[in-house]
């Protein structure tokens, strides 16, 4: 029951800085409409959270505070720690710690570092030690083992390359998705089947990886009874997408978001502020496009976390203009398409850095440095300053951003 | 509106709309509604016959349009492109029979007293089965002897100039084949609740919304039907009457199929959109001075509610939940399922029932969790295909919020 006192709030875009901004102020007992065109990118990553920020973002083209900066450090360690027990009590185990990295493998073999991982996915301190393996899943496409061990940099000598692992039964008639083998691994009677069919094959191997489809929201008992039931140790490697690390961390923050009573509406896209209050500089909530026609849903205030360039949170036209795509805020960009990219076509690049520019009230501002609007609010990788593909700190922003900003709206 | 085949350039193969597709994640015979719409759709040329027949496994929900985050029109892209099938190999006596439940409805209705036990036995809906290809295990509703417009004539109009008191009170109810032939009582409670509201519900002249000859393929008896309704319904529309209907998918069909499917154009179908609304989003957003806190008894009761696959693509969220969370007592639990399965006549198909029976899965098994008081469900198809295969009781959540309101006993709860 949403509390006399506390504000109406909408969110704009359901990804990582949405879902979690949401739950954070559904929790706290405000009443939260969360709108979002399709269903948020999580499906397309890894479902690590990268923490590690640097000092100072990148000046596009004034000198920028970078946004875990304007968000504060305290934001960013309380923003992880509602994370981390939000996973917990999902049961999708999360390890590692803001001070330190913990590594994952890539499906191209490097090690790659983050703060917090799913334990499924840290690499095993037995892959230098032991007789150490990485295999795909036979009918599996998304997957191809051999980019690890051929393409290795993860120290030490290569794992071996198996054959493809089988799947009991019938061959499927269709390619399988990460989505299709993660749901069979949940069924109990075909993991039993399963590891009979295994057991020989890996015979010999102390520690196994394999793509990252054990199971959509049980992956923990699965990757116990297999290993168990194996007699070695596993780990998961990320896959083309859909990616189910990615999906369990979606489902978590969906899951969690919708207990706490959030107002999930999936598929109507943002059209902008509410009608005849333009004067006020208030967005009074927003209208959107529905299958019958615009409707306004208003709110106290209102979260923008639309996402960056390559996300739909800003648009850009042919003549070189940039602006944030919902309320017309402006954004931090270079004048000419010229100066967009880099020389080289694999980057990097200067429009990643575009974004909304926010005060540390993540509040975006005008180009005169005043607010733009009194109750609008913006987090995420609609921010300015950081590549987010490139940077190493991508969910750090999500999180301590969505958390300053609920921090705000809610005191 | 953009032809939906148009939007298929739109796609990144970001695959979001495969992961959330349920018929995919229940058959391996459906290769998933990217690869059959926007993958496929460059191989389809106008002139030419369909290169593959795979896209008939799609059951239509519309997941996979909602979830898409680039504007492709998935679902409407793989409903024209099952039609084409249709056009090319035609469609059985059985989904010419399926999809017309307005006339089933006004045949075997009279003879309601014998048709209904004799649907219940077993050799009949065997010979159905082996006659019609209609599976022996799909639920069915029981027709009945009364119509809701027979029931309900003082609330008859031909138009909106047939309604005495102000246009601010007066609705018009788009009942659809479902509150007309086959569940009368939910359609007068309705407008009982709406009446008690303070409003003046009405009955405009209307007929099938052509949903299932849509989904059937059979696109020229639907626009025939859809121009019907137009006709009808948008001079209601034009005169700020509101179109309310508790069926979500015909109130979808009004909204959006008729323009974005059919191809339907002009000033009536965009006028009877944009006035037609789900009677909980009417609730929420239109009228939201109706309900006042007091008038809500207590309701101690533990709810599973589960949003259909086609009110979902009305882009309005749970507007239900919105309402029945004011009830006191009411513990709502929200369906994690993107879809019951039987969407719309796809279930009762021999060649589709264990397909639809597997989507149901995650769903029976959260009921079974759970163990709700009620299962609650706006749309008639999945309440009686849930009902059928948990053995539970599903009601309309406008049967709850009656129920709130004084206006009736619900049955089956602890109350």
């Amino acid at each position: 029951m949403p509390g006399p006192t506390m504000p109406d709030l909408v969110v704009i875009g359901a990804g990582l800085t949405g879902l979690f901004a949401s739950y954070l102020a559904a929790a706290k007992g405000a009443r939260v409409t969360l709108i979002s065109f399709g269903r948020g990118g999580l499906s397309l990553s890894h479902g690590c959270i990268d923490a590690r920020y640097p000092t100072a973002a990148r000046s596009i083209p004034e000198a920028l505070p970078h946004p875990i900066a304007l968000a504060g450090a305290d934001a960013l360690r309380a923003g992880c720690a509602q994370l981390n027990n939000l996973l917990s009590a999902a049961g999708v185990g999360y390890v590692g710690s803001l001070d330190d990295s913990v590594e994952t493998l890539t499906p191209l073999g490097g090690r790659r570092p983050t703060q917090f991982a799913p334990e499924s996915l840290v690499i095993p301190t037995q892959l230098l030690d032991g007789r150490a393996a990485i295999a795909g899943i036979l009918g599996f496409r998304d997957f191809m083992p051999a980019l690890a061990t051929r393409g290795w940099q993860g120290g030490g000598t290569a794992p071996a390359c198996l054959d493809d692992l089988p799947w009991p039964g019938a061959p499927p008639r269709r390619d399988l998705y990460a989505t299709d083998l993660a749901r069979r691994f949940e069924s109990r009677q075909q993991l039993a089947s399963l590891c009979d069919l295994w057991r020989p094959l890996v015979a010999g191997i102390d520690c196994l990886g394999i793509p990252a489809v054990l199971g959509l929201m049980d992956h923990v008992r699965v990757k116990a009874e297999l290993e168990s039931s194996l007699g070695l140790r596993l780990f998961e490697i990320p896959t083309l997408p859909p990616s189910v690390p990615g999906l369990r961390l979606e489902t978590a923050l969906r899951r969690a978001a919708l207990a706490a009573g959030v107002t999930l509406i999936e598929g109507a896209r943002a059209l902008g502020r509410l009608e005849g209050n333009r004067a006020k500089r208030r967005a009074l909530g927003v209208r959107v496009e529905t299958a019958g026609g615009t409707r306004a849903i208003s709110a106290d205030k209102t979260l923008l976390a639309s996402g960056g360039i390559l996300n739909g949170g800003l648009h850009t036209d042919h003549a070189g203009s940039v602006i944030e795509a919902t309320f017309g805020a402006p954004v931090a960009a270079h004048a000419t398409r010229a100066a967009w990219v880099g020389p080289a076509l694999s980057g990097p690049h200067e429009y990643p850095h575009f974004g909304v520019r926010v005060n540390d009230r993540m509040q975006p501002l005008d180009a005169a440095g005043e607010l733009f609007a009194e109750d609008l609010y913006a987090a995420g990788g609609l921010l300015a300053g950081v590549d987010r593909v490139r940077t190493t700190c991508r969910q750090g922003i999500d999180l301590a951003t969505a958390y300053r900003a609920i921090e705000v709206m809610l005191a | 509106m953009i032809p939906p085949g148009l939007t298929a350039d739109l796609c990144l193969k970001c695959n979001i709309c495969t992961a959330s597709c349920p018929v995919a994640a229940a058959t391996d015979l459906f290769p998933g509604p990217k690869a059959v719409g926007p993958q496929a759709e460059r191989f389809r040329h106008p002139k030419l016959p369909s290169p593959d027949a795979s896209v008939s496994w799609c059951s239509g929900c519309g997941t996979c349009t909602r979830v898409c985050p680039h504007g492709v029109n998935v679902a409407e892209i793989n409903i024209v492109a099952k039609a084409r099938l249709v056009q090319e190999h035609g469609a059985p006596l059985r989904d010419q029979a399926i999809s017309r439940p307005h006339w089933l409805g006004a045949l075997a209705g009279p003879f309601a007293a014998i048709a209904n036990p004799v649907l219940r036995q077993r050799w009949a809906r065997r010979a159905m089965g082996a006659v019609l290809r209609i599976h022996p295990d799909a639920p069915m509703p029981a027709f009945q002897r009364r119509t809701l417009r027979g029931r309900a004539k003082r609330h008859r109009v031909r138009s909106p100039r047939d309604i005495s008191t102000s246009p601010e009170t007066a609705v018009a109810f788009f009942h659809g084949c479902s509150a007309e032939y086959y569940e009368p009582g939910l359609g007068l409670l309705t407008l009982r609740l709406l009446e008690h509201l303070g409003l003046q519900p009405v009955i405009p002249p209307q007929t099938c919304c052509g949903l299932p000859l849509q989904s059937n393929g059979l696109f020229d008896a639907a626009r025939a039907q859809a121009r019907r309704n137009a006709r009808s319904l948008a001079p209601f529309a034009r005169a700020g009457i509101p179109i309310v209907g508790t069926s979500t998918s015909c109130t979808l069909a009004l909204k959006h199929d008729y323009r974005a499917i059919l191809g339907l154009e002009g000033p009536d179908f965009d006028e009877m959109a944009a006035g037609t609304y789900d009677i909980f989003e009417f609730l929420v957003y239109v009228r939201p001075d109706l309900l006042h806190q007091p008038d809500l008894r207590a309701l101690p009761l533990r709810v599973l509610y589960h949003p259909p696959c086609q009110l979902r693509s009305h882009f309005i969220g749970t507007p239900a939940v919105q309402i029945l969370s004011r009830i006191p007592g009411l513990e709502v639990v929200l369906s994690e399922a993107e879809c019951c399965g039987v969407a719309g006549t796809y279930g009762l198909k021999s060649e589709k029932f264990p397909v639809a029976r597997g989507v149901a899965d995650s769903l029976l098994a959260q009921i079974e969790q759970v163990q709700p008081d009620l299962v609650l469900t706006d749309s008639e198809t999945c309440r009686w295909w849930l009902a059928g295969l948990s053995g539970d009781r599903l009601v309309h959540p406008i049967e709850v919020l009656a129920a709130s309101l004084g206006l009736v006993a619900l049955p089956g709860g602890r109350n």
